[in-house]
């Protein structure tokens, strides 16, 4: 169909799955940040890193660039048909041993990583923002 | 994605319980008879968290305000109305300098969830943007 192939032409895809993954992970590193002085609390992660692997896997193994993009799926992440995000936060190691009512959550370490998924969100949002104003502009038919 | 703003508010709303009962305390450290006048002192308040909102979404809540079970500091005072038969006062189990601490932790961990806030605004105002 032509509209899907549009749709998922060029970086388009890639950019969504980064839009979808950070907003997930930013709701967990909130919960994080929330539960800073809650005994027992350990913090969890969504693994942004082996996210980027697959991401950074997947597009390059994608045939043509109006291909749809297939990503293989992560212990913490899964990508269902749709483009629908599931995540399965999980525990991270210890990561500050100091407490002795069993949390071991570093507020600067949950605050940098909440700052710089945000950044990564900002960079996903502002990119598909151009690609979709192009495409406004290519409906169109004429500048501005 | 506006359920976020959920997590940051119990948060916010968890850390000031907390700073309530802090004041609470320190208002009351000398406080050596309970509400109706009787010779019984204060005891320090503190509140537990626990993880969730409360109502089975992510976030904190406070589970609930438990009394501090150390026994009260006694003081040699055998002109004060209230000293029991070997002259001592009982004052209550309230040590200022962990009121204190407990408030400035309180107050960084608001701040901080201040900050998660305006971050998650900023996120969410560039996908509305999205849209325009």
């Amino acid at each position: 169909m032509f509209l899907s192939s549009v749709v998922n032409s060029g970086p388009l895809p890639v950019l969504e799955r980064m839009a979808a993954f950070t907003e997930a992970r930013h709701r967990v590193l909130l919960t994080n940040v929330a539960n800073l002085d809650t005994p027992g609390y350990r913090p969890k992660d969504v693994d942004p890193d082996g996210f980027g692997a697959a991401l950074s896997e997947a597009s390059g193994r994608r045939g043509g660039s109006s291909e749809p993009l297939e990503m293989a799926e992560g212990k913490s992440w899964r990508f269902g048909p749709g483009g629908s995000l599931e995540v399965r936060p999980r525990e991270v190691g210890p990561e500050n041993i100091l407490f002795h009512d069993g949390t071991n959550s570093s507020v600067e370490r949950q605050m940098s990583e909440l700052v710089k998924n945000a950044m990564m969100h900002q960079i996903a949002v502002e990119m598909l923002r151009g690609r979709y104003s192009g495409l406004m502009t290519a409906i169109r038919g004429r500048v501005a | 994605m506006l359920e976020s703003l959920d997590v940051s508010v119990s948060a916010l709303v968890a850390q000031r319980t907390r700073i309530d009962t802090v004041a609470g305390n320190i208002a009351n450290a000398f406080t050596t008879r309970d509400a109706e006048g009787r010779p019984e002192p204060y005891r320090r308040r503190f509140a537990i968290f626990a993880e969730g909102d409360g109502r089975g979404r992510p976030g904190v809540h406070v589970a609930s305000v438990e009394q501090d079970r150390a026994p009260p500091r006694l003081v040699y005072r055998p002109g004060h109305p209230d000293a029991g038969a070997e002259g001592y006062v009982k004052y209550p189990n309230v040590e200022l300098s962990t009121e204190m601490v407990n408030a400035l932790e309180a107050a960084r961990a608001y701040e901080a969830n201040i900050t998660a806030l305006q971050v998650t605004k900023s996120m969410l105002s560039s996908a509305l943007r999205l849209l325009a």
